[in-house]
């Protein structure tokens, strides 16, 4: 159960703003793996003194890495298409877990830095307030008109220029909400996790997204049964699936999610389509 | 002569990729998103290929172990690609059809590479070839991948292919004037692209010294950048993007002395490409793009006439 809690950390606080982004937005994003790095590196940093000479530049990177994808995320939710933004979060997930894994490497971190085993109890305290924060984020979220204007706004981007005026305001809102989770997600993992190797990021992107992507867009008031029923997915798949198949059981389930959502939607006329 | 050799390296591996960015790009404008999963089925079909010519040393690449595989990923396109054309005409069709193609690519990529226990392949390459640097291997790869190109450049624009497949995305009845059923022309234009993309893998396969599925990222990732700039089939466009793209790459590569860093560069171009993408289509719907071109013009016009003056 110890080692099981962490796998809860990150999806449930990504939870609310990648339905945000999904569900209102019809966004997958992949790219919480950006942001969530550079939290647990900057976590490192800050609570590892030995370890701050190796990790000073990786962190910079990250820094700079995560700067640039702000604003381009920001670009692209504004201007773009939903698939313009899954085409750039792609790109994050292809780029993030190779550069976490070089430059580890290349630092000479063993992955273990400032390693700590930590207890049940301090687990099951990082996972009861990551509930309690993406409570409070989904509260915010609900309560706020940033979900009504995302969905106005992908449905009919020029009505929404028309009465709105420059959707700019709407991406740097929701994006800079999805910074502070995605950033809080990367510190509340560095506390429930013993290493910081390459492999630890690799899938965390996908299980966020699946998150989002389990729950059937009629029942959004059961959001939080998403994380959990995904935890339940990977302590499945960690026990009894070679770990050698593991990433293809991930992507098998990550296409039957999506194969099942697509079945229940709506035809759009052909218009909207192309 | 070392700059001369890296410009040729250049260029061969750019075009080898224009001959796969335009398989891609023929599938993006005939089904509207790019199944993602013929990639790898390309990509192993040339493995398959080129290791059946090889001597089958126990170390190397067996065809037999990555064509069954090759085979199962036809099957599962033949089956999947009449759902994305349906799936496209969903609510967010576009968004989650290319998140399946990509799951399914992975997929795809990852069992390939379970079954190959991750071998490579040393492409046996007559030893006429390889001396001098490559530098007949490279210039036999520019020379196939031009004909590739222009032959398929020639042959759609002799039937008028091109141009109902350019149209066919915006309404598919359009065909019927070319004689064309929209069925027919999906199958025939994904047919066509896998097998571009086969011939663009192995061209590029050919430059390397060795090459596994795992090192297929090295062709999906510039490929679909190159295919994603493209609004509509342009062979000199696509080979212009493709050279600059791999000029990128290989500076970027240069510069950090670190070939394990290759793909982060890769990953890293791909988001500026969408970046740039979008913007060049941002500036062509406000017009600029036009007011750009027509002063171009002026200003040329009045160069023109002041030198006859």
């Amino acid at each position: 159960m110890n080692s099981y809690l962490p796998l809860l950390v990150v999806p449930l606080l990504c939870v609310p703003i990648q339905n945000l982004y999904l569900s209102a937005g019809q966004r997958y994003d992949l790219g919480a793996i950006t942001y969530v790095a550079t939290g647990t590196f900057l976590t490192t940093f800050l609570s590892d003194p030995m370890a701050r000479p190796q990790i000073t530049l990786l962190l910079f990177t990250f820094a700079l890495l995560s700067f640039a994808s702000y604003f381009a995320r920001c670009f692209i939710l504004a201007y773009g298409s939903p698939k313009d933004f899954t085409l750039f979060t792609i790109g994050q997930v292809w780029a993030v877990p190779a550069l976490v894994g070089y430059e580890i490497e290349m630092r000479s971190l063993d992955g273990s830095t400032g390693i700590y085993i930590p207890s049940f109890h301090a687990n099951l305290a990082v996972a009861g307030t990551a509930l309690g924060v993406a409570g409070i984020c989904g509260l915010l979220l609900a309560r706020s008109s940033m979900t009504l204007r995302l969905i106005i706004f992908t449905e009919s981007p020029l009505q929404y220029r028309l009465v709105f005026g420059s959707p700019l305001r709407l991406a740097w809102k929701i994006e800079s909400f999805a910074l502070f989770t995605y950033l809080l997600a990367g510190v509340a993992f560095r506390f429930v996790i013993s290493d910081i190797s390459g492999p630890i990021f690799g899938t965390e992107s996908i299980w966020c997204l699946l998150c989002a992507a389990v729950i059937v867009r009629k029942w959004q008031q059961f959001v939080i049964a998403g994380p959990i029923v995904v935890t339940l997915a990977r302590l499945f798949i960690n026990q009894f699936v070679d770990s050698k198949y593991s990433l293809i059981f991930v992507y098998v389930l990550l296409a039957l999610c999506l194969a099942m959502t697509n079945l229940n939607a709506k035809r759009a006329s052909r218009e909207i389509a192309s | 002569m070392q700059v001369f050799e890296l410009v040729l390296l250049i260029v061969s591996s750019a075009l080898a990729l224009s001959v796969v960015s335009l398989g891609l790009c023929a599938t993006d404008r005939c089904i509207g998103v790019v199944p993602l999963e013929i990639l790898p089925l390309g990509v192993g079909s040339s493995l398959g290929i080129l290791s059946l010519l090889g001597t089958g040393s126990p170390s190397t690449l067996s065809g037999r172990d990555i064509l069954p595989l090759a085979i199962g990923c036809a099957v599962l396109v033949f089956f999947l690609h009449p759902l994305y054309v349906e799936w496209r005409l969903r609510l967010g069709g576009e968004s989650i059809s290319l998140m399946f193609s990509f799951a399914v690519m992975t997929c795809w990529i990852q069992a390939m590479s379970i079954s190959t226990d991750s071998k490579s392949i040393n492409p046996i390459i007559p030893e006429f070839l390889r001396s001098n640097q490559s530098l007949n291997l490279k210039l036999i790869v520019i020379v196939v991948s031009l004909s590739v190109l222009f032959l398929a450049a020639n042959l759609s624009r002799r039937h008028g292919a091109l141009a109902a497949l350019q149209l066919s995305l915006g309404d598919s009845r359009l065909l019927a004037t070319f004689g064309l059923s929209s069925a027919s022309c999906q199958r025939i234009v994904l047919a066509f692209s896998i097998l571009l993309i086969a011939i663009g893998s192995m061209l590029y396969i050919c430059l390397q010294q060795n090459f596994s599925i795992q090192n297929s990222y090295d062709i999906i990732v510039p490929a679909f950048a190159i295919s994603l700039s493209q609004t509509r089939i342009r062979i000199p466009l696509i080979m212009t993007v493709s050279i600059i793209l791999m000029t990128g790459i290989e500076y970027l590569t240069k510069v950090s002395a670190e070939s394990t860093i290759r793909e982060v560069h890769q990953a890293s171009l791909f988001g500026l490409v969408v970046v740039i993408a979008l913007v060049a289509r941002l500036a062509r719907l406000s017009g600029r793009v036009d007011t750009v071109k027509r002063q171009c013009q002026e200003r040329f016009q009045a160069v023109l006439g002041g030198s006859h003056e």
